[in-house]
């Protein structure tokens, strides 16, 4: 095969930190610098003190050859997150409204630039270990509802969701076989039925 | 700023408003790539997002090189500072980036021809316009001749050893064919993407309401249509 | 028993698709099925014949007798050929992988195959070693032909290298600290003087071989 069987249907966490970085982020440069046209975006001229957004992977690059600072997103901090773990523990049935990427998003930022947060690093990592085990936990206790047509995942981050795939793919895909054997026996019996009547 | 960059910059800010609201490359070109990823059965070739992608790739390479040059011919002159290298690598990073995107798109789509060679062989010999829209150029020669290596092996070391009655390869026996197909009831993570609710019908008279921003896990067979649309997106 | 041989070979298969190699081609067992397939092949021709030849002669057990043993052996052929064909799709594929990572083959066991540095997107079943003696002639021929399937489209899309990387490229530039002294460094984005405790922003494949020899270290 043209494809490492590993990359089918499954991401790489290297895969979602990428797509992470993709996503546009505010920097406050350092230095001015003219503006970069990229295939894809268009770095505007930066101005020190000016803020601007460029893709977080730009950000980077800038960042670690002290080009700029990251304006860290305002849910990023203790208190906000704080307040996000009492809502997951008060409302045992819902997720707290996080951005789809708030896990890897933070851990990059956690180690790329310590300097620019907010709240000190090591009691960050913390809350954002005890969020995701509460989250763990409730998720779990959520598959209990699986079946084999479909499941609601809403409120959960890509990484999260990707945890849980190869389990969740191989419980749905057995309960679908069990599914669809149960229907066809059920076809064949009415078959026979059938044959039954007619000869009737 | 001078004024040239302020002109480009009213430019592009005029552009900005004047279009509605249009993701960027990267964005697609990372969706389209986990759709094909995730998705059991090959898509229609993206062709004018990875034409677009590929010469603009082509460009900015050439654009790269010529910098390059025009750095190493100006090393003693102050023109090159550190910034220009900088920039240079902001550049090399970005084509980086978007050919790895590309890399794997094409991959996945080729490792899905080898895997349903004969299925794919029939669906494009079938109907013209499933062939326009189906595959590349490029992939529908490098199916065909996928094939016709594939026959030659078979046919080298198994098929014309054995009776010539069992010399196909479409037979299909006890009812399992022996072309493999694409699994299209396999499970599926997705995203809705559409700003109304899609209510999609389910057996028993049951149905599924899938809100904007929700994800499921569902059947791939009961969202293609809205995938190749564009209203969910496979994750 | 019919289909036992095949059997095998199938099991064999199952066992080997997950090995990061290709095993030796099984001739024996390969010629074994095919024989069987043969022997049954006549003796479907012998039955019709038969038939058709002596329709009053039998009587109807006889009949159905061979109608049952025509149905075990026309359904034993096709098992076997089926399973010769997955065996051999099965290495076919394993081939395939081998053939994007553009390295050459070895030609038997005497000479091992370096391993691979850079297999983080591949995992652990990936086939990255081949030895061209375990490969039956028709084998080694798809091999090559195949190989030149991949050049010729690798060339269509010379600026993406389409069997690159799988894994994403999070670092292709990096900081790096001199560790010890040596003498410059010429890449294309200009010079540096390898001076102990000096820093530099450099394109990491250009400086892979320096960290490896000890001269610098990734920040």
């Amino acid at each position: 095969m043209s494809l490492p069987s590993n990359i089918k249907q499954n991401l790489m966490p290297s895969e979602i930190s990428f797509m992470t970085e993709n996503e546009y982020i505010q920097i406050l440069p350092r230095y001015s610098m003219k503006s970069i046209q990229l295939i894809g975006t268009k770095i505007p001229n930066l101005r020190a003190l000016r803020r601007e957004k460029v893709p977080l992977w730009v950000a980077l690059i800038l960042k670690s050859q002290g080009k700029c600072n990251i304006v860290i997103p305002d849910w990023l901090n203790l208190i906000y997150l704080k307040a996000r773990y009492d809502e997951e523990v008060k409302f045992p049935m819902k997720f707290s409204d996080l951005p789809f990427n708030w896990i890897d998003l933070s851990k990059i930022l956690l180690s790329k630039a310590p300097d620019d947060l907010p709240d000190p690093v090591h009691q960050l990592r913390s809350i954002i270990q005890d969020l995701r085990e509460i989250r763990q936990v409730k998720t779990r206790k959520g598959l209990k509802e699986v079946n084999e047509s479909n499941i609601g995942l809403s409120g959960l981050s890509l990484l999260e969701i990707n945890e849980l795939r190869p389990f969740m793919l191989s419980v749905m895909n057995k309960l679908r076989e069990i599914h669809e054997s149960v229907r066809h026996d059920d076809y064949d019996d009415e078959e026979v039925i059938d044959v039954d009547d007619d000869e009737d | 700023m001078e004024v040239d960059d302020i002109l480009r910059n009213f430019d592009t800010e005029v552009g900005q408003r004047s279009q509605k609201p249009k993701v960027d490359l990267y964005t697609s070109l990372s969706r389209v790539m986990l759709n094909e990823r995730m998705a059991p059965e090959i898509l229609p070739y993206q062709k004018d997002l990875l034409d677009e992608v590929l010469s603009r790739i082509t460009n900015q390479q050439q654009l790269l090189l010529d910098s390059h040059e025009y750095g190493d011919v100006n090393i003693d002159s102050g023109i090159i500072t550190s910034d220009y290298k900088l920039q240079l690598m902001i550049m090399e990073t970005d084509i980086e980036r978007l050919s790895y995107l590309v890399r794997l798109y094409l991959r996945v789509r080729l490792s899905k021809l080898e895997t349903f060679t004969i299925h794919y062989i029939r669906l494009t010999g079938e109907r013209d316009d499933t062939k326009a829209t189906l595959l590349s150029d490029e992939e529908q020669e490098y199916l065909t001749k996928y094939m016709g290596l594939l026959q030659s092996l078979y046919n080298n070391s198994i098929l014309k050893k054995i009776p010539r009655e069992l010399t196909y390869l479409d037979e299909v026996e006890s009812d399992i064919s022996m072309v493999t197909t694409p699994d299209v009831d396999e499970m599926v993570f997705i995203k809705v993407l559409r700003d109304e609710t899609i209510t999609i019908p389910l057996e028993d008279e049951d149905e599924l309401q899938l809100e904007k921003d929700a994800v499921f896990v569902v059947k791939y067979g009961l969202i293609s249509g809205y995938l190749n649309i564009g209203d969910v997106i496979l994750i | 028993m019919f289909g036992d041989q095949a059997n095998k070979l199938v099991l064999d298969a199952h066992r080997t698709s997950n090995l990061p190699e290709i095993t030796l081609y099984q001739s024996d067992l390969v010629d074994d099925i095919v024989k069987e397939t043969n022997d049954l092949g006549r003796d479907v021709d012998y039955i019709t014949e038969q038939q058709r030849t002596n329709p009053e002669g039998t009587s109807a057990e006889q009949i159905v007798a061979l109608e049952c043993q025509l149905f075990v052996a026309r359904l034993s052929m096709r098992r076997n050929k089926r399973c010769l064909l997955a065996h051999q799709k099965l290495r076919a594929d394993k081939m395939n992988e081998f053939a994007w990572l553009n390295i050459d083959p070895s030609d038997s066991n005497s000479t091992p195959q370096p391993s691979l540095t850079k297999t983080g997107a591949l995992g652990s079943n990936y086939t990255t070693r081949m030895i061209l003696d375990n490969l039956s002639n028709q084998e080694q021929e798809y091999f090559k032909q195949y190989s030149q399937l991949l050049v010729d489209m690798k060339s269509k899309y010379v600026d993406i290298d389409l069997s690159g990387d799988l894994e994403p490229p999070t670092s292709i530039f990096i900081d790096v600290r001199v560790l010890k002294d040596g003498g410059e460094v010429q890449t294309e984005y200009g010079v540096f003087n390898l001076i102990k405790d000096s820093q530099f922003y450099v394109r990491k494949s250009d400086v892979e071989r320096l960290i490896q020899q000890g001269y610098l270290e990734e920040l």
